[in-house]
């Protein structure tokens, strides 16, 4: 017992642990569990927050937006060349003997503040820190560790290559569309094929050039 | 093939609700030739922000 | 599953913070355990990864059933995108959840990961704007 908490998880308690926040996350919030799309929205904070306004303030005035919409529902159908016009006439008569619709849902969109999201990444790093404190490794440390002192140094050196390397996570996972978490775990558990490409990428990637560092440096 | 962007657009909710709405759905979501017309996916399509406000017509809606 | 936005944000913290713990204890913020994963020198933290997949699938696959899905099409950057992070992940220990795991545990270098990715999450939203102009998939920003 006393390995659990000092020693590093065996597989399956770190296994079940990640699979309890993928899947528990989605369950109870309704959205996949992903940190790089949150990074990427506390990046653009002003236009999070404008978003957000317009869409407080779309579902605040329901009523008048669903008018509006309707409103330009019809002037648009106006404005279609007669044929097509009449097509999507045809098409709505056919489908008037569905069962009622549903009404949009109460929940609306309205995304949360960026200052949540920022809560979220700290609250990541708080786990980070209960972790460290209570296995008793907390320490403060300008090092990350023998292996990446032996490839990159201590110093400014190390830290441009952190540096680097944080650019290449930042670009990367916005132009996946996704991290670890986002691509390989949620991704991968819904069987989509770009998370299965993504995934495969970076893991040969991290492999191939983990290798060549080993040997070069 | 519908629009692609369906699953995440935060208006096609909308266009579920009556029979005036489900027009929208008919003149840009339900096919792949029809969303290219649709300015939200136009937009989105060229990397570009898309208001939340904004009409498949590419009207905004009043606040 | 809870509508209310304070009850949304309990949430979110109470969960960022079992990842957080999780990655920490697993060892994915430690170099030395990542490197040894990459070089086929350790299988633990490949299998935990490998088992929490299992286990994820099982769960929206087979319990949940289609309840829980996320759209995930291939688009121009998966590939690039997917290499690119492999390669900082290499570099400076990956998946974004990390340098914040590390500051956390106190490795205060982990400020320049993050720094790293802010930048490079802000360079490309002004190179997708301006010059790309790729499908981002979702016309919600």
């Amino acid at each position: 017992m006393a390995s659990l908490m000092t020693g590093y998880w065996p597989w399956w308690l770190g296994a079940i642990a990640l699979a309890v926040v993928a899947v528990g996350y989605f369950y109870s919030l309704g959205i996949p569990c992903g940190v790089s799309g949150v990074f990427g929205r506390v990046a653009n904070w002003r236009e999070e927050v404008q978003a957000r306004d317009t869409e407080m303030a779309m579902a605040r005035n329901a009523g008048q937006v669903q008018a509006q919409m309707m409103a330009e529902a019809m002037a648009a159908l106006e404005a279609l060349p007669e044929e097509e016009r009449k097509q999507v006439e045809a098409e709505l008569r056919a489908a008037h003997d569905e069962e009622a619709a549903v009404a949009p849902s109460a929940a609306t969109a309205v995304r949360p503040h960026p200052a949540a999201q920022l809560a979220f990444l700290a609250s990541i790093a708080i786990g980070g820190l209960l972790a460290a404190l209570s296995s008793g490794h907390w320490a403060l440390m300008t090092d990350m560790g023998a292996t990446y002192t032996a490839f990159f140094g201590n110093g400014p050196s190390a830290w441009l290559i952190l540096f680097v390397g944080g650019l290449c996570v930042g670009v990367g996972t916005q132009m996946a569309g996704g991290c670890t978490l986002g691509h390989g775990i949620t991704g991968n558990s819904s069987l989509q094929i770009g998370s299965f490409a993504a995934t495969a990428a970076f893991f040969a990637t991290a492999v191939i050039a983990s290798f060549i560092f080993q040997a070069l440096l | 093939m519908a629009c692609s962007h369906i699953p995440t657009c935060p208006l096609f909710k909308h266009f579920q609700s009556n029979a005036t709405l489900r027009s929208w759905k008919l003149m840009y979501c339900d096919s792949d030739k029809r969303s290219r017309n649709c300015e939200r996916y136009k937009r989105s399509d060229a990397g570009e922000l898309v208001p939340p406000n904004m009409l498949p017509n590419g009207k905004s809606i009043m606040l | 599953m809870t509508d209310k936005p304070l009850n949304q944000s309990v949430l979110k913290i109470a969960f960022g913070i079992l990842l957080g713990f999780s990655l920490s204890r697993i060892g994915f913020s430690s170099y030395d355990e990542l490197h040894k994963m990459f070089v086929f020198a350790d299988w633990r933290m490949f299998f935990t990864f490998s088992g929490a997949l299992m286990l994820t699938m099982l769960m929206f696959q087979v319990v949940f059933r289609r309840r829980f899905q996320v759209a995930r099409p291939i688009h121009r950057g998966t590939l690039v995108g997917g290499v690119l992070f492999g390669l900082g992940w290499a570099l400076a220990g990956g998946c974004p959840s990390i340098p914040l795991v590390q500051l956390g545990e106190g490795r205060v270098m982990a400020l320049f990961t993050i720094a790293g990715i802010v930048t490079g999450v802000l360079a490309f939203r002004l190179a997708q704007r301006n010059y790309l102009h790729w499908d981002t998939g979702s016309c919600s920003t």
